[in-house]
């Protein structure tokens, strides 16, 4: 073997491996940017979030009710109705077993509600500031273990 | 070509080659989970098949209380092995009947007691538990049980002698409410606050919220005894 041979060798072999080591570097970092991606740091987002989040300034003239849905059936004697409304809001819940008012301080509302075994069909009205026709929706809840 | 250059490329290529291969392999190694496998010793311990059993039948338990759905309505078609019921929501829905597993109740008060299916009758209001499967729905309890519904509106005229009113709903009815002795009568003060209440104390222009016992969904409401009134007093909507 010539002298130019071995040398061709030795050059072939260095650059191979330092490029192999170029393609390993690549792809473990590569793969470290992907993971931090899916696995997003929870102390991160709870800092990001409230940041994006316009402040609420809409006033709301409907009723919403987020918990509990209409149709379910619930186990306690009472229920926790939640919902949104606007502030300042006369709410009525009523059913056969109970009648409850309360006017809203904040958008959100919540109320407990009494429940009677069977059916509740609880209807809830929404007098928004100034207005004398409600807004109204009815759930029906179903407790069938006395 | 040059039999050196030739010789230097091909050997690049194939530590190249080969290092990409390693890479590609341990890429593709999926990271060891924290569960362990479960050991077939402990599938032979009686105690641990129990368990398991029993979790398993939790499990299921749970899984069928979750998937159990509530149909609600006027049943119009009683047959050995179905119902047909008028749902609230508008829609005939048709309930299938299992001799051994289907179990009736009646809804009385604070308590439930049991009856036999000889005493469903037409037009009762039932609730029927039950699972959903292709399309069927075959119930699992069917509760009879009395059905309420709510109307508003505004006081447009009073008789207090046969302590009567008429509102004009916000649904645009005419509905006439009769106050018995057995209505729950309440008023919302200036505090905003529920008080204890008398047919007197209604004004014409007033709001009223009226609670009453439904008698048959698909007959329209003009006349009502409701079990429960609340007065809103006209001034206080508009203060």
């Amino acid at each position: 073997m010539t002298k130019e041979s071995i040398i061709a060798i030795v050059l072939g072999l260095v650059l191979g491996v330092a490029v192999a080591f170029a393609v390993v570097f690549y792809t473990v970092q590569t793969q470290k940017e992907q993971n931090t991606q899916t696995q997003p740091d929870a102390t991160v987002a709870s800092v990001l979030v409230p940041s994006v989040v316009p402040p609420t300034v809409t006033v709301l003239r409907s009723l919403e009710i987020t918990a509990p849905q209409s149709g379910t059936t619930a186990e306690g004697k009472t229920v926790a109705i939640r919902g949104n409304a606007g502030a300042k809001t006369l709410i009525i819940v009523q059913s056969a077993a109970k009648n409850q008012v309360l006017t809203t301080e904040q958008d959100s509302f919540s109320i407990d509600f009494p429940l009677v075994l069977g059916e509740n069909a609880i209807t809830v009205s929404a007098y928004h500031e100034g207005s004398v026709v409600p807004v109204q929706k009815k759930l029906y809840i179903y407790r069938l273990d006395p | 070509m040059n039999i050196r250059i030739a010789l230097f490329l091909l050997l690049s290529l194939t530590v190249l080659a080969l290092a990409s291969f390693t890479v590609m392999v341990h890429a593709q190694d999926v990271p060891a989970t924290s569960s362990a496998p479960m050991q077939a010793t402990e599938l032979e311990d009686p105690d641990s098949l129990r368990m398991l059993r029993d979790k398993l039948a939790s499990v299921v338990a749970e899984l069928r209380k979750k998937d159990e759905q509530v149909v609600a309505g006027e049943v119009r078609v009683i047959e050995p092995n179905y119902l047909e019921i008028d749902t609230i929501a508008g829609v005939v829905q048709k309930v299938e009947l299992d001799e051994a597993l289907t179990k009736y109740f009646r809804v009385v008060g604070a308590a439930k007691e049991e009856i036999e299916p000889k005493d469903m009758v037409l037009g009762a209001y039932v609730l029927v538990t039950g699972l959903r499967t292709d399309g069927s729905f075959t119930a699992n309890e069917i509760y009879i049980d009395e059905h309420f519904d709510s109307k508003a509106g505004r006081v447009t005229e009073l008789d207090a002698t046969n302590l009567t009113l008429r509102l004009e709903t916000f649904d645009k009815d005419i509905l006439t409410v009769s106050v018995a002795r057995s209505t729950t009568q309440e008023l919302l003060n200036a505090s905003g606050t529920l008080e204890a209440s008398i047919f007197s104390r209604i004004k014409e222009g007033d709001t009223v919220h009226v609670v009453y016992a439904v008698s048959s969904l698909r007959t329209p409401v003009s006349a009502v005894t409701p079990t429960r009134l609340l007065v809103i007093p006209m001034g206080y909507l508009s203060k």
